[in-house]
């Protein structure tokens, strides 16, 4: 049924405002395609094929031509009708069925005689009066038989007039109700089974808005993000190049953990400290005495006088930094409290001193004097005590070894006051080494109280048995005290994005001095942080870098847990950053300042969230800016930081098709909710129909209200969440796979045969040739042949002779073929039991002349072709060769050849010369490493391919590097290496020890690669066959020999 | 008049039946209906220079006229090709040398210049007393403004040739075609236009007032059944087997080849689909696919949906035609 024109004119219409601009003459072509569509009886698809043909230009165009044309132009199915209404006049049928059959069903009990009182009826007196006395008249008497009642029955005119009431029997009444009750249910029924199907095409509907609504968020932030973080990038340049500060310093006080009677204390023992020296004051007694012994010569005995040893105190102001003022406060209390110190200044180790003299004048000032060697203090104050002050002393640079240690052992007492008060197996690595390097007389001292007084009583001690001071260390991690108050330590370092350890330190210092006390926690401190961070973490780096998930974990447990503390510990922070200066406005656009800002308003929200208020905004402000992804990262942690456990949404439940299968458990929650929403229906006639639009938004309101009100609970009783244990992820192993480790067991003890060597060859030289000298070489005596020095290439072969060297090749295992091609399959380990000898090089033409006294090559008119390999030689002609060699060089031939056919009768028991077994060939040619070419992962470097070799054999040994690990070259590309296998294209059923191939087949197996192929072709594992007979230039050979 | 139909099922180019679309068929008659232009565009090889020989065929069929040897006059089109040309060729030189050394059997040719004038085929097919299909090939290869020099004519339908004076004596034919030879080409006034086929590989933007004088259409690559039959016609209906199931296999792994995920550069098409079947089919041909697997494992695991070793499919280079997609799908392949 095709459109009619008016149909048709609406459509182009449409086209011209939505798709393509259309003129008249479009407007007519449309009209006679139509007119010839109707007069030739086309069908509609084909129509609209034809409009979107002739009005279109390109394919998208087309498509949509199309598209609109089946949407305006094909037959619509009509609107299903509204299906509200029959339900809403159901509903109102049943609710007036409802009073109909209510008054009905009720009307019955209603009792018939308030009809009869009710009846107005003044002759009824009289009768009711007659009825009374008769009533009251005696009964008669007994007369006789015949009786007519004396008193008539009334006859009340009232009942008679009336009619009788219409008395429902009792069945109907209950059939009524019964009727009226399953009415009622009927009703609920239809409501539960269309109500899901309605309340979720609404939640389809809702969802798919806040959907599109939720994507446009999306884009929006990841816009901003991008902007922020390109803001970021260039602001992180800028300070880079122009030196200025990335992040806000934190103005760090650490007070001396000290009370002040520990400081009294301790300048009281270091007062004690005196040095036994002569005196001036005449010991009169001695005197006397030593002056009668000597008979008279005067001998002036002083008494020992004592002078206050001075104390030198020398401390490093690099690493010590932070306890630096500390310190120095200290220092300056014992000079009030009268001990005779001197401070000199050194940095990372006290070979070079500064004295620091503090000016008498009231203004603050430390004026340095000029320097001084450690050497020269010590002579000029001679028997003074040493305190030196460090985090960290330096005992060795890269190149030379200090001597300030040996240097100390001049000093009486010193000891080392050690800020970092963790014990000396806590110290990171490289400290600890230097620890073993610093003198005896050093010992090292915490910087604690205990700490300080011992090293005080140390120095001043004037003993000589005075032990150096011992300290025990804090309790350990796993005492539960312990652990929970450093996790809570670590929370608030958390507050602090980059935060160091003397960061922490002050924060213990300021809000955990009570449960934490002894400053040396900060060691157990470090121990739980490596149990969290692992092996990347050194105490040694400025900052703790915790990772997001860390970071996000330690909050949420100090939030739960202590409450107080992290409004504190953001609080403080606040204040500390609060007391910076305030920022130039040139400073504005540098990074600090976003830092600062993010800083504070992270702190604001910390603080702020606790009291309930709505504390994002602070942090949604920093969206778009450079610090952005640190406050969507802070904003979220504050989402986290309110929210319980999630529950399902209940509108999911009643949404969801019922089904027979549903769980017992659903079933009582779905009926009471479903009551609960089918008690609004009639509520809505009441508020009228208008608000049937909004009927299922203000379910899903009442429902998730509801859900909210489930969720949400005064803060003070939600009990501490179990957190899900966060798993850091795994960083990604990459399995690096190591090479097959190829074992060479080493071959068991061989009896060594001497053989005798043998005579020069009896045969005559063959015929001499100007190219090359014809010696014939010695074969390999195996008792005191060496092998081959694998360092230095072979020689190459000239002078020439009758067959290439021969390398030794131990048995041992490996693993042969490999998983790339199908005939390499299956890689499976070989044993080569018995040991044997390969030739260094391809059998070279010179060579094959040398025996055979002809040069079938077609490579053979080069400069250098007696030193390339012989080509187009038979697998026949090659076993020939080593025949005749054997013969020459007086061993047994291996092959007993017949015809075409040969056989091998002894294997590797047989001492002659042969053609190598496959298994012999790849073990050689693997020769214990993984490379995929021999003697290389490079093909180029070991094997002349297609890429290098210009098509051409080249000489043997001529590589680029010569030979693989086993001093046998080119066993990778020249030419192919005839063997001695028969070629089956898989290695099922191959022996493991020994191997040596099928026992029938058609082609013998090639190995090694050409120069004409491919390096693939020329990997050792690569296997290639050709018919026995054949002659190809690019088919050579290579001999081997038993050894067993 | 009413416009002839096409329709039915008729024999493409190289004699093997074409199955054109409805779509592609509704508008083929929509532009024989208008007299316009029908412009085909799409991937190379899915078919477009077949169906104008279909439609000459067909067109033939319809006509009542024998079809085994309907062709439609095809142009061709270079680099270098002027309008002009395409209507008419007037040789020139060859009038030239003739007037310098006049033959010996007609001294007088070179007087008149019909006898250097040469209709090309779109002059032919608008001249011609039946309906013929006129395919104009690859249109993108000529210059960008030949389709506008050619609106006038396609138009009205006749055109003019400059070299032949104005009232010239006796009557010239066209020596290919047996038209007669006149300044003003014109035909009998209610004579039918060709339907003049124009395809294009889309690498150029055709001028918008050619394109609004065309009917157009794209022709998609053929569905898995739409191949199937193609496939099956282009290697015989003979076959066994063997046969059908290397079709089947081939189906499974040009789906995977052609899956846009891969992100091909030029995916291979249907010719090239055809020629790989050949390729592959062909008898004796074994020898050279030495690494490669067999058609039946690759298509077991292109529909398992696995990662194809593409290098190991046979006459891969039949189907693959850039380094860059070699690269691709070796990225691809399983590392091993």
């Amino acid at each position: 049924m095709l459109p009619s024109a008016e149909s048709l004119h609406a459509w182009l219409a449409r086209v011209d405002r939505d798709v393509l601009r259309l003129g008249t003459r479009e407007h007519l072509i449309a009209a006679r395609i139509r007119d010839e569509a109707v007069a030739q009886g086309w069908s509609q698809t084909a129509l609209g094929d034809a409009l979107a043909s002739a009005l279109a230009t390109d394919r998208d165009t087309w498509r949509e031509l199309r598209r609109v044309f089946d949407v305006e132009l094909a037959p619509r199915p009509a609107p299903p009708p509204p299906r509200r209404w029959p339900r809403i006049v159901a509903g109102g049928l049943l609710g007036t069925f409802l009073l109909i059959a209510l008054w009905l069903g009720l009307r019955p009990f209603v009792p018939s005689r308030s009809a009869d009182l009710g009846h107005p009826s003044s002759s009824d007196a009289g009768e009711v009066a007659d009825l009374g006395t008769a009533d009251l008249l005696p009964p008669p008497v007994d007369q006789g038989c015949r009786r007519e009642p004396i008193v008539e029955p009334p006859r009340s005119t009232t009942a008679t007039t009336q009619e009788p009431v219409p008395v429902a029997p009792l069945s109907l009444r209950w059939l009524a109700l019964l009727a009226l009750g399953v009415l009622l249910l009927c009703w609920l029924a239809v409501l539960l089974l269309r109500l899901p199907s309605y309340l979720r095409r609404r939640l389809a509907e809702l969802k798919e808005e806040e959907q599109l609504a939720a994507q446009r968020r999306k884009q929006q932030e990841e816009e901003q993000l991008a902007d922020a973080q390109r803001a970021r990038e260039h602001l992180v340049k800028e300070a880079l190049t122009t030196g200025a500060a990335t992040r806000p310093q934190y103005r760090i006080d650490l007070q001396p953990p000290f009370g002040p009677d520990v400081v009294e204390d301790s300048a009281t023992l270091l007062g004690r400290a005196f040095m036994a020296q002569s005196g001036r004051d005449l010991d009169i007694a001695g005197t006397l005495h030593a002056t009668i012994e000597r008979g008279g010569a005067a001998q002036p005995v002083f008494l020992p006088g004592r002078e206050v040893r001075e104390l030198c105190v020398l401390y490093d102001d690099t690493t010590t930094r932070p306890y630096l003022p500390g310190f120095l406060k200290l220092v300056e209390r014992w000079q009030r409290l009268g001990v005779r110190l001197s401070l000199y200044r050194f940095s990372r180790h006290p070979t070079t001193l500064t004295p620091v003299i503090a000016s008498a004048s009231v203004g603050m000032g430390t004026q340095h004097g000029p320097a001084i060697e450690l050497a020269d203090l010590l002579r000029q104050r001679e028997g003074c005590s040493l305190l030196l002050f460090a985090n960290r002393l330096v005992v060795r640079t890269p190149t030379r070894e200090l001597d300030w240690p040996r240097t100390l052992r001049q000093a009486a007492v010193c000891a080392w006051l050690d800020p970092d008060p963790r014990l000396d197996a806590e110290r990171d690595n490289d400290t600890r080494t230097y620890l073993e390097f610093l003198p005896q007389n050093l010992p090292r001292v915490p910087f604690t109280e205990d700490g300080l007084l011992a090293a005080a009583r140390y120095i001043g001690t004037p003993a000589e048995g005075a032990r150096p001071p011992a300290w025990s260390p804090p309790p350990a991690l796993s005492d539960a005290h312990m652990a929970r108050w450093v996790d809570v330590w670590l929370g608030l370092g958390a507050l602090v994005p980059d935060a160091a350890l003397n960061q922490l330190e002050v924060l213990r210092q300021k809000l955990l001095l009570e449960v934490l006390p002894d400053p040396r926690s900060i060691g157990r401190l470090v121990e739980r942080l490596t149990q969290l961070l692992g092996p990347s973490y050194s105490a040694s780096k400025p900052t703790i870098e915790l990772s997001r998930t860390l970071r996000t974990q330690l909050l949420l447990k100090l939030f739960w847990n202590e409450r107080a503390l992290f409004r504190r510990g953001c609080a403080m922070l606040l204040d500390t950053i609060a007391a910076e200066p305030v920022l130039l406005p040139d400073e504005a656009a540098s990074l600090v300042h976003h830092e600062t800002r993010f800083r504070r308003a992270w702190y604001e929200a910390g603080i702020a969230r606790c009291d309930g208020q709505d504390s994002q905004a602070a942090l949604e402000k920093l969206r778009g800016t450079p610090s952005h992804e640190a406050a969507q990262e802070a904003a979220e942690l504050l989402t986290q930081l309110g929210e319980g456990p999630s529950s399902e949404p209940v509108l999911e439940v009643v949404s969801r098709p019922p089904t027979l299968t549903w769980p017992m458990a659903r079933i009582p929650t779905l009926l009471w909710q479903s009551a609960l929403v089918a008690a609004l229906f009639p509520l809505l006639f009441v508020t009228g129909l208008r608000t049937l639009k909004t009927w299922p938004r203000r379910t899903v309101a009442v429902t998730t209200t509801y859900q909210r009100a489930q969720k949400t609970q005064p803060d003070e009783q939600v009990i501490c969440p179990n957190l899900p244990q966060v798993a850091e992820p795994e960083p990604e192993v990459v399995a690096v796979k190591p090479p097959p480790v190829v074992e060479l067991k080493k071959p068991a003890a061989v009896a060594v045969r001497r053989r005798p060597s043998p005579s020069p060859s009896p045969s005559p030289p063959p015929k001499p040739s100007p190219v090359f000298d014809m010696a014939v070489a010695a074969p390999v005596d195996l008792a005191t042949a060496t092998p081959p020095d694998l360092a230095t290439p072979p020689p190459a072969p000239t002078p020439v002779a009758l067959r290439p060297q021969m390398v030794p090749i131990r048995s041992g295992r490996f693993q042969m073929g490999s998983e790339e091609y199908s005939d390499e399959k299956p890689p499976h380990e070989v044993f080569i039991q018995t040991p044997f000898l390969m030739s260094a090089t391809e059998v070279t033409q010179a060579q094959y002349q040398a025996v055979m006294g002809e040069i079938p090559s077609f490579f053979s008119d080069a400069g250098d072709s007696p030193n390339r390999p012989v080509e187009s030689v038979s697998w026949l002609d090659a076993v020939r060769y080593c025949n005749k060699l054997s013969e020459r060089e007086g061993k047994e031939s291996c092959y007993v050849i017949s015809g075409d056919r040969v056989e091998w009768p002894k294997r590797q028991g047989c001492r002659g010369y042969r053609l190598p077994t496959e298994a012999e060939w790849e073990y050689a040619a693997r020769a214990g490493e993984a490379w995929e070419y021999a003697g290389s992962k490079n093909a180029a470097e070991v094997a002349w391919y297609d890429g290098n070799s210009g098509i051409q054999t080249h000489a043997v040994g001529t590589t680029p590097k010569k030979t693989n690990r086993w001093g046998l070259s080119d066993m990778s590309g020249n030419v192919w290496e005839w063997v001695w296998d028969w070629y089956k294209d898989s290695y099922k059923g191959a022996s493991s020890v020994d191997p040596t191939g099928p026992s029938v087949g058609e082609d013998r197996v090639l190995r090694g690669g050409s120069f004409v192929f491919v390096a693939v072709l020329a990997r050792v594992a690569n296997r290639g066959w050709n018919t026995p007979s054949r002659r190809s230039r690019i088919i050579g050979f290579r001999l081997a020999r038993s050894n067993p | 008049m009413a416009s002839p139909r096409l329709h039915g099922i008729h024999n493409g180019r190289d004699g093997a039946p074409y199955h054109p679309s409805d779509a592609l068929l509704a508008a083929a008659n929509t532009a024989l209906l208008l007299n316009t232009p029908l412009l085909l565009a799409g991937e190379p090889g899915c078919g477009k220079t077949d169906f104008a020989w279909y439609a000459a065929r067909a067109l033939a069929s319809a006509l009542g006229q024998p079809e085994a040897t309907a062709k439609p006059l095809e142009c061709y089109v270079r680099s270098d090709l002027r309008a002009r040309d395409l209507l008419y060729q007037y040789d020139a030189l060859a009038r030239f040398a003739d007037a310098q050394h006049p033959p010996s059997g007609d001294a007088q040719r070179a007087q008149d210049a019909r006898n250097y004038v040469t209709l090309s085929p779109l002059g032919i097919g608008l001249m011609s007393t039946t309906q013929r299909v006129v395919l104009i090939d690859e249109i993108d290869k000529a210059p960008r403004d030949l389709p506008n020099d050619l609106l006038r004519e396609m138009d009205q339908g006749h055109f003019a040739i400059a070299e032949i004076p104005d009232a010239v004596p006796g009557s010239v034919r066209d020596a290919a075609s047996g038209i007669e030879l006149r300044r003003h080409m014109q035909r009998p006034p209610d004579g039918p236009r060709p339907l003049v086929i124009v395809t294009s590989n889309a690498e150029r933007q055709l001028p918008d007032a050619f394109l609004r004088r065309c009917v157009f259409f794209h022709i998609p690559f053929p569905d898995e059944s739409e191949l199937r039959t193609i496939l099956i016609e282009r290697l015989g209906r003979g076959g066994g087997p063997s046969q059908q199931g290397a079709i089947a296999d081939t189906l499974a792994i040009t789906q995977a080849l052609r899956d846009p995920a891969n992100r091909l550069i030029k995916p291979p098409g249907t010719a090239e689909i055809i020629g790989f079947l050949r390729a592959v089919l062909e008898p004796g041909r074994e020898a050279d696919f030495r690494k490669t697997l067999p058609l039946s494992e690759l298509a077991q695991r292109a529909r398992n949906k696995e990662r194809m070793p593409w290098r190991k499919l046979p006459a891969l280079h039949c189907l693959i035609k850039l380094k860059d997609d070699l690269d691709t799908l070796d990225r691809l392949s399983p590392q091993t």
